[in-house]
């Protein structure tokens, strides 16, 4: 995208800039947008991540449930931006996957948005997210997320996109969200299989977000920890 | 309407007609059981009938707070009709399971499903969204449940690797979903009509007792699949979250904290309560949909989401067999859920047959023949190999899969197994769960319904935490005095300390007829009608509460308002209870019901014989016992048949039925809005007088 | 803890037998939730199979892996004597009821007396 001088990052910046966000140095850059010399852009990182542990998971799906409560009012699994993907047939540990979005550094749906919907929102610690006055449902952010399933939800309901906004925007629940807040999925996930972190994680692989959150309770009860 | 979607789904097997039922219309009893009960009393007009006639209705029903974030409610699914396993009358009964199928049902736009009529041939019913068809289940007949659901998810969405979303019907919208189709089924048990066969969801969910597996084979219906893109709306959804939140701040098990109260297994239990590691296999906790204590497990060599007797049944003869317990009881808990057969069922009939085959009267060549091999008892090959038999009726199958108590009255052994104790079926043929002669709220609740009731609410405080304390020679953590303070607070509308009053003279009380009716109304609206589970409530003693003074009754009307926006009481909610109550001894009357039905097993009243009989264990009670309340050991204890009879008298008359024929009267049934069935008992002559 | 003579190989013999359906001893397993089911003891060696509490912390924390493996002491003590013939096992059995005041303490007590005794018979009878 950027090869034609249109919006979107130079590799080669973007690369210094992430870089240097693996490190967990940060960037306080302080807005959304700053206009380099050839004509591209940085994102700053976010100020908050999910990570998930699908070995502690129970598969009771709360979190999905929490989140289209909190967001949409209703309870809709198929409107929740965090999934939990189960197989009831299969064995530990494959049997389920905690799947939440994780605020890339390098936000691919952010780069396909022609319209500016999804942005990086400053005011709640550059959590990417989704103006949903100004999505046009175009869907390309849905088709962007590389990972499956992918992480921008399609509202069928409201036929526009969205996504996790670590509950900055929760206009059904009177808990301040975002960054500096609560999210649904961490409060209310019965076995903490979930935890927020402001931590910049590696953004290579999955490592950096699917972490190990069993320690002495869980060995007391009897469950693995390894 | 919030909390409920408005919509009933009605299919009639016989003519293929697919119908709604506005929900509206049946609103009022609230959901599960009751609706069920309703609907099956508006359109069955012989309630006599067999479990197996056509004519029977089965009704699956959700409640407004299926598929919503209230903790431990979320996941339950009701059914109702008429059932096979009880002896010696089919009575209408009730079941239920947990998993994620009402949610998904409420998804997919209904509330319920009633299934009228027996298909030509077989058939499963394909729910996606508003869409139903009837498709041929040729294909899956003589499948067990896991294939079936397989097979079925591929059909419904085309994957065979469900790691993205997935298209929910060919709306232009593009309604899609993560989840797989939620399918509830028989196997091959429920296609041989077998009267103790169970409906099967995902790996481990069962609906056991009843027998509803064979009402579904005898109604070609192998399978229900449901997959849904829907929203549940809710009236207040900050309420829900919050209320969430403070049900798992104050009353949840703490993951930090693990509690040192023995005998706290209710709402603040810990997780995989109901599933038993197995040494050296890796495991998970694993939940129904919304849960804050997920009971089940998952491990990495089977025993898939089974829980409690699904698991256990087979684990002590495996223990015995092997030092411990192996993967026998993993792959033979499995078993039973491919099968689809009630594990409780199947533990006594395991016990029983051992039993005989020790006697010298069950074995190759003697007087019951069956080639099953007692000398592999413990190893899988044994449970197999009667599985299989009971699955396909041959062998030892061929009367066993008529349940126990018919098993025994073909084998001529029903009253002498019955009377020594061997056999152990206190009530309607079931099972002993909870003996009748100690904690007899159980018991009574038991012969006075349907089915092995199965309702742990006064079992946790008044028997189960004081007996494992005095065994360990502890002091339990909260005194019987307390505890009876605590039941007075939280049993509205009776209030009463002495309900709980197990003693010699207080188990043939009005105390005691409180109890009963208490439990009955209670379950019958707020955990059979709403779904809240049995493992979490009624939650009467916490120990992570302030004053150990349990979520109960505050909870259960404060998540179903914040979800339908009503404002249901607790006390509103007994009495619907006692409605519903009234309603199914109506049916039951309908089916032949008199007081003198309602008596338990010879051995219930009969003195045991020291070290031999069905009498064990020290049954440490709450008592009140001149004048101080304490926890006794009531074991040994036997009913008093002439006091029971007087118990009955009383509570028939607390309930404002007619105590000589235990039939609710004109006067109670109208009070409760319920003429319409007084007309019905009154035209077959089975309305009590007064 | 008693420590127990050795016995006669006529009493090893009984030890180390089964006996019929109407000399067995009743057990009955408890777990919560699902009740209490019974189970037949045919022998000293079911009794020592049998016979368990498990620990406070295990009936709490690790689901119903837990359970208790009751035999009535009273009970098994008077099965030791008239139905084994164990007279001596049967006292020191008695002793340790007196000794200790709750199952808990018994039955590990009992356990490792009877599995004592079981052992000294195989012992006697030179039996691997």
């Amino acid at each position: 995208m950027s090869e034609n001088g249109k919006k979107g990052f130079s590799r080669r910046v973007f690369l210094k800039l992430s870089g240097a966000a693996a490190l967990g140095l940060g960037l306080d850059i302080g807005f959304a947008r700053i206009l380099l010399a050839d004509d591209v852009v940085a994102i700053p990182v976010s100020q908050g991540y999910l990570l998930v542990d699908s070995k502690k998971c129970a598969g009771c799906m709360s979190c999905m449930l929490a989140c289209s409560l909190v967001h949409e009012g209703k309870e809709n699994p198929s409107l929740a931006r965090i999934q939990v993907l189960k197989e009831p047939f299969e064995s530990y540990p494959d049997d389920i996957s905690i799947v939440q979005c994780r605020q890339c550094v390098n936000p691919l749906c952010l780069e396909s948005c022609e319209y500016d919907a999804l942005y990086v929102d400053t005011r709640n610690g550059n959590v990417r997210t989704i103006d949903p006055e100004k999505c046009t449902a175009c869907m390309a952010c849905v088709e962007a997320c590389p990972f499956t399933p992918g992480r921008a939800v399609w509202n069928f309901e409201k036929e526009r996109a969205q996504k996790c906004d670590l509950c900055a925007n929760t206009p059904y629940w009177n808990e301040k969200g975002g960054p500096r807040g609560k999210q649904a999925c961490v409060s209310v996930c019965p076995m903490e299989a979930i935890t927020f972190t402001t931590t910049v994680p590696v953004q290579e692989g999955d490592s950096g977000y699917l972490v190990n959150l069993r320690g002495a309770t869980w060995k007391e009860l009897g469950y693995p920890t390894d | 309407m919030n909390g409920y979607t408005g919509s009933i789904l009605r299919v009639n097997l016989k003519t293929r007609k697919i119908s709604t039922i506005d929900t509206k219309k049946y609103e009022m009893w609230g959901g599960g059981h009751g609706i069920g009960s309703a609907i099956f009393f508006d359109l069955v007009k012989d309630k006599a009938i067999s479990g197996y006639d056509s004519g029977n209705v089965v009704t699956i029903m959700t409640s407004p707070l299926s598929g919503t974030l209230a903790p431990a409610v979320s996941g339950r699914t009701e059914v109702q009709g008429v059932g096979l396993q009880s002896y010696p009358v089919e009575w209408f009964t009730r079941s239920n399971f947990g998993g994620r199928f009402a949610g998904m049902l409420k998804y997919a736009g209904w509330d319920g499903i009633v299934i009228e009529g027996k298909s030509k041939n077989p058939v499963w019913i394909d729910i996606r969204d508003r869409e139903v068809k009837l498709v041929d289940a040729k294909p899956l007949w003589g499948l067990d449940t896991w294939e079936t659901q397989k097979k079925i998810w591929h059909r419904v969405t085309g994957l065979k690797s469900y790691k993205d979303w997935m298209e929910v019907g060919k709306s232009p919208r593009g309604e899609r979903t993560t989840l797989k189709p939620a399918v509830l089924t028989i196997g091959p048990a429920g296609e041989n009509l077998s009267r103790i066969a169970s409906l099967i969801h995902d790996a481990g969910n069962a609906a056991g007792q009843g027998g509803f597996g064979g009402v579904w084979g005898s109604k070609n219906l192998k399978a229900i699949s449901v997959i849904g893109s829907g929203s549940i709306h809710i009236s207040d959804p900050n309420a829900l979250m919050e209320a969430r939140l403070w049900a798992k701040k104050s009353y949840s098990w703490q993951p930090g904290n693990l509690t040192d109260k023995l005998g706290s297994h209710a709402f603040s239990s810990n997780p995989s309560q109901g599933s038993p590691s197995t040494p050296g296999v890796k495991s998970r906790p694993s939940g129904c949909m919304a849960c804050h204590k997920c009971c089940r497990r998952k491990t990495e060599l089977g025993g898939n989401e089974s829980s409690c007797v699904d698991m256990f049944f087979y684990c002590f003869e495996d223990a015995k067999k092997h030092g411990k317990q192996t993967t026998a009881s993993l792959k033979a808990s499995d078993l039973i859920q491919k099968t689809g057969i009630n594990a409780f069922e199947l533990e006594t009939v395991i016990i029983w047959l051992k039993t005989l085959h020790k006697k010298g009267i069950l074995g190759p060549g003697k007087e019951i023949d069956t080639d099953l091999p007692f000398d592999k008892m413990g190893e899988y090959e044994f449970v197999e190999k009667l599985v299989t038999q009971l699955e396909t009726r041959q062998g030892i199958g061929a009367d066993l899969h008529n349940g126990a108590a018919r098993t025994a009255k073909k084998w001529g052994r029903f009253e002498k197994d019955l009377k020594s104790g061997v056999l152990a079926l206190q009530y309607w043929g079931y099972p002993k769960h909870y003996d009748a002669r100690t904690e007899v709220e159980w018991g009574y609740g038991s012969i006075l319904g349907d089915r092995d009731c199965n309702e742990h609410d006064f079992m946790m405080p008044c028997y189960y935490s004081p007996s494992m304390n005095a065994l360990a020679g502890m002091e339990t953590y909260i005194s019987a005095k307390e505890v009876s303070q605590i039941i007075a607070e939280k049993c509205k509308p009776y209030n009463d300390p002495l309900m709980i009053d197990y003693s010699d003279e207080g188990i043939y009380s009005e105390h005691m007829a409180k109890t009963v009716a208490w439990h009955r109304h209670y379950t019958r609206f707020w955990k059979q009608s709403i779904g809240y589970c049995d493992w979490c409530y009624a939650d009467f003693v916490n120990p992570y509460a302030p004053g150990y003074r349990g979520i109960t009754p505050e909870a259960e009307p404060k998540f179903l308002n914040a979800v339908t926006g009503k404002n249901l009481t607790f006390e509103q909610g007994m009495e619907l209870g006692r409605k519903i109550w009234n309603l199914d001894r109506a049916i039951w009357i309908l089916q032949g019901r008199h007081r003198d039905q309602e008596v338990f097993a010879d051995f219930t009243y009969e003195k045991p014989q020291e070290g031999h009989a069905t009498y064990e264990i020290p049954y440490v009670m709450t008592v009140h016992e001149k004048g101080k309340w304490k926890y006794k050991d009531v074991g040994g204890r036997i009913l008093d048949r002439s006091k029971f009879e007087e118990w009955k008298t009383k509570y028939y008359t607390l309930e404002g039925w007619d105590p000589e024929s235990g039939w609710p009267v004109r006067k109670t049934l109208k009070s409760m809005g319920l003429d319409y069935v007084a007309d019905e008992l009154h035209s077959h002559k089975k309305l009590g007088r007064g | 803890m008693v420590s127990l003579p050795k016995p006669s190989r006529d009493v090893a013999l009984r030890v180390m037998g089964e006996v019929g359906f109407e000399e067995r001893l009743l057990g009955v397993k408890m777990r919560p939730m699902v009740g209490n089911q019974e189970h037949f003891v045919y022998s000293v060696k079911e009794v020592i199979e049998f016979l368990r509490m498990d620990s406070v912390e295990d009936l709490l924390t690790t689901g119903s892996k837990a359970y208790v493996g009751y035999i009535d002491p009273l009970v098994l003590k008077n099965w030791m004597a008239e139905v084994i013939g164990d007279k001596v096992l049967a006292e020191a059995i008695k002793e340790e009821m007196e000794r200790l005041d709750n199952f808990k303490d018994q039955v590990a007590a009992i356990k490792m007396l009877v599995s004592e005794r079981f052992n000294q018979c195989v012992a006697l009878l030179e039996i691997s």
